[in-house]
């Protein structure tokens, strides 16, 4: 019998998830600049649209003001499942960790 | 210096660039956001000239950087683009076709018409696989098994000629192989979940999907591969030892760049253990 699909959680989803939950929505640029070169522009939204598809964060276009122009950004926020697996991680490594060290 | 005016804004030929490159979802989940926070970074740094530069390098290297990486790393979505769908092909089946007849190219001089009658084979071979896997696509993790071994026998008696005694030796030591990587892999069982318990993406012919990272049979494969082929073509050893080289300096970059994202979470059997 096969285990039950579980979502996995790489250090980088893990990364975005710990600054969402800690700052709120953010931007891509935001969180790239928040994680001090452990996520780079353009490609942190390959990791973004990821987590997306696997629910743990959901995003909105930037309502842009009267008369602006440009393209308008994303805004990230975590979902309760997001949250739900982060607080699980945390858990787990914080029960694995002295395992892990000895 | 490009300015923010209502008929031209910086990043719009990126934009044109991204529709002739990039599938629709890609586009809109990936590409567009990237080139907003160019937008905004380019508004952020006013008219400072430097900082203006700073923001167009660091918006042009996104754009290229997704431009590489997104065939690689976003699943089934980038093939969508025309220039994209003609380069890389589905699945980067151009890309491998190209990089096939080149490396066919390269050993003609070396085999001659032997070369020719392996591509054919090869040829047909794929057909006959790809024909199967559409009909037996619910079994195809599997099924494609007897046809794989079909394959090598092929490609043994096609080079029997050639090779003569070398081959029944590189068959009894691939055997030989095969029974201590069986005799290893029982003793040593790895941490990573069974491939049944993985998400199968579909059956190809693609040997960075056959599971053996971080098991010492995977080191052991390569280096038989690798001696195998060197007493079957001494000519290329500068090539191999070339090859070697370059590999070990990827795997170091690789190891360096991945080892504290990782670190904590190496099998107990992995290499890097021991």
């Amino acid at each position: 019998m096969t285990a039950p699909h579980v979502p996995s959680l790489p250090p980088k989803e893990r990364l975005i998830l710990d600054l969402l939950i800690a700052n709120g929505p953010l931007f891509g640029l935001q969180l790239v600049a928040m994680s001090d070169g452990a996520l780079k522009r353009g490609t942190v939204y390959v990791t973004l649209g990821r987590m997306e598809a696997k629910g743990f964060v959901r995003s909105e276009q930037e309502v842009m003001p009267p008369g602006a122009i440009g393209l308008p950004r994303r805004v990230y926020y975590p979902t309760p499942l997001g949250e739900r697996v982060m607080r699980a991680w945390s858990r787990l490594a914080s029960e694995l960790l002295p395992e892990m060290q000895s | 210096m490009t300015t923010f005016t209502p008929n031209r804004q910086p990043g719009e030929r990126l934009v044109k660039l991204a529709t002739w490159l990039f599938d629709e979802p890609t586009r809109s989940t990936f590409v567009l956001p990237a080139l907003a926070d160019f937008q905004q970074e380019l508004r952020v740094a006013g008219e400072s000239p430097g900082r203006r530069l700073t923001a167009y390098v660091r918006g042009y290297a996104a754009f290229a950087r997704l431009v590489v990486a997104a065939p690689f790393i976003v699943p089934s979505a980038p093939m969508g683009g025309p220039v994209t769908t003609f380069v890389v092909g589905k699945h980067g089946g151009n890309l491998l076709l190209v990089l096939a007849l080149a490396l066919f190219a390269a050993i003609r001089p070396l085999f001659g018409w032997f070369a020719v009658a392996v591509v054919g084979l090869g040829v047909m071979l794929a057909i006959v696989l790809r024909v199967w896997n559409n009909h037996h696509a619910d079994s195809r993790a599997t099924a494609a098994d007897p046809l794989l071994s079909l394959l090598a026998v092929a490609l043994f008696a096609a080079i029997w000629s050639m090779f003569g005694w070398f081959v029944l030796a590189a068959v009894g030591g691939g055997v030989v192989m095969a029974v201590a990587l069986r005799r290893w892999n029982t003793r040593h069982p790895t941490k990573y979940p069974p491939a049944s318990d993985r998400a199968m993406p579909g059956a190809e012919i693609n040997l960075s999907s056959i599971p053996v990272a971080g098991d010492f049979g995977g080191l052991l494969f390569v280096i038989g591969a690798i001696v195998t082929v060197l007493l079957g073509l001494p000519d290329i050893r500068w090539f191999v030892l070339a090859s070697v080289v370059a590999g070990a300096v990827l795997a170091g970059v690789l190891f360096l760049w991945r080892s504290p994202r990782t670190a904590t979470f190496v099998p107990a059997n992995s290499i890097l253990r021991r």
